[in-house]
């Protein structure tokens, strides 16, 4: 009884008026609590969206699409360093590989080590764009299938080859990284003509959409959005305008 | 030249809303104007004079006239078109200056208007970010505009007093100066464009940013005392 009685007469003490709690409550959050729960709301609200939202989306993704097609673009023209992997030498040999500016010409020639942004003139060999007829990744790049089954699954993600010309040349890459491999695949992928398919762009392509839909849903905060689009009143029964002015009366 | 229709008439001291009652259903009538109209549900216009509208944007009325309304997109001011009012949502709005020269002004703190116009500016900037592989800034700005997304989202739906919603003006004013700022440096533009983990953000640049948020968010949550 005597407990129930302390429990009763601590939970009146700590229950003041409704406003205070929720005020005294807020103040105890501390400012990571406070990222953190902003963080869920802002997740709640992206997953919830409404059909025409989600259409609305799909309507925007050819413009960033685009704007991701550019960056590539001009990642590929800025270039990147490669190496070539080699089981005999000690040091592995480096080669720059990069598109000229005009996205007609892809440049490419052996460097000396760590030799930043080597501009175009030093780079010996060159491929015109035109000429490179397939895109080939993994497994598939003949300088994969050299040492059947030799190669790591590191490797292999990161291995790409480009054929060109009738007689089925390639140029073998092994790309620094995953970001580069997906870079310069989407980038390639684009001068030939075909759809971007790596993951980095599928996941850029997210956070472009999500912020553009947040910027331009920025008046219907808190707005209830209705599931299907209203009903659309028969037309007017006549057009006579009350206004012909371009500015509205003051 | 006033080549209004006749139908247009007031008299001053008449209220926006025994004008509406006066006048029939059949004529297209002046109602009023303000810019607090959002766009609840994309509309094709496939009707004569339509006027298209994608979901949330901004339209601002001329007339009204049997369930539909008249007037344009606010990016788009020379192009004038009816779409059907069930499509908009219409703001809170007190009327200023009732009579012939009186305005609907929407409630909405003009702390509010600014976030969004500078959040708009900041995202078309940001995009630009992102094709010239500025990835250092483009992340950082990222994180930015999702707090202040965040703020003000809280800012909307918290019970601010007016006090404060005056020194969350000030200060958030202030801030949004910063980060415009922060725009105008220049950067060392990284080789490869990848997403920058928070933790390696720039020491300086997390202090300011932690120092800016923290302001904000001890205006809108209250310090102690």
């Amino acid at each position: 009884m005597q407990v129930v009685k302390e429990q009763i007469t601590r939970t009146l003490s700590s229950k003041p008026t409704s406003l205070e709690l929720f005020k005294n409550k807020v103040n105890a959050l501390n400012y990571s609590e406070i990222l953190k729960l902003r963080q869920t709301e802002r997740l709640h609200q992206e997953e919830t969206l409404a059909p025409p939202v989600l259409e609305l989306k799909e309507r925007l993704k050819p413009e960033l699409l685009e704007l991701i097609r550019q960056q590539r673009l001009n990642r590929l023209c800025q270039g990147t360093m490669f190496r070539k992997i080699s089981s005999r030498r000690r040091q592995d040999k480096l080669w720059y590989c990069r598109l000229s500016p005009n996205h007609k010409m892809l440049h490419y020639g052996d460097v000396d080590e760590e030799a930043e942004n080597p501009a175009i003139e030093t780079l010996q060999e060159k491929i015109p764009v035109a000429d490179i007829k397939g895109l080939l990744t993994g497994k598939d790049c003949p300088h994969m299938k050299e040492n059947k089954g030799k190669q790591t699954k590191e490797v292999l993600d990161l291995a790409f080859s480009i054929t060109y010309d009738v007689e089925e040349y390639s140029l073998n890459f092994i790309a620094p990284s995953r970001t580069d491999f997906c870079l310069w695949t989407d980038g390639l992928s684009v001068l030939l003509g075909r759809d971007m398919s790596s993951e980095s762009m599928r996941s850029e392509l997210e956070i472009l959409l999500s912020m553009e839909i947040k910027l331009r849903l920025l008046d219907l905060e808190n707005v209830p959005i209705p599931d299907s689009a209203p009903a659309i009143p028969k037309p007017p029964s006549n057009y006579n305008f009350c206004y012909e002015f371009n500015q509205t009366e003051q | 030249m006033d080549n209004r229709y006749p139908c247009c008439g007031r008299s001053a001291g008449d209220s926006l809303h025994s004008q509406s009652i006066a006048l029939t259903q059949n004529v297209l009538m002046w109602v009023f104007q303000t810019s607090s109209f959002a766009v609840l549900a994309s509309f094709r216009g496939t009707v004569q004079h339509g006027l298209p509208l994608e979901i949330g944007d901004t339209v601002q009325i001329l007339e009204k006239c049997e369930g539909w309304y008249r007037g344009f997109i606010l990016k788009n001011p020379n192009v004038k078109g009816i779409f059907p009012s069930s499509y908009i949502h219409l703001r809170n709005a007190i009327v200023k200056n009732k009579g012939q020269f009186e305005t609907v002004i929407p409630v909405e703190d003009s702390v509010i208007t600014e976030m969004t116009s500078t959040l708009r500016e900041w995202g078309t900037m940001w995009k630009q970010l992102y094709v010239k592989n500025e990835g250092d800034l483009f992340h950082r700005l990222w994180h930015v505009m999702n707090e202040i997304l965040d703020l003000r989202r809280q800012v909307l739906v918290g019970h601010l007093t007016h006090d404060r919603m005056k020194d969350v003006k000030q200060h958030i004013t202030a801030r949004l100066d910063w980060g415009n700022e922060q725009l105008g440096l220049d950067l060392v533009p990284r080789r490869e464009f990848s997403m920058v983990d928070p933790d390696e953000i720039g020491v300086t640049e997390l202090y300011r940013l932690v120092r800016f948020l923290n302001v904000l968010q001890n205006l809108i949550y209250g310090s102690d005392g």
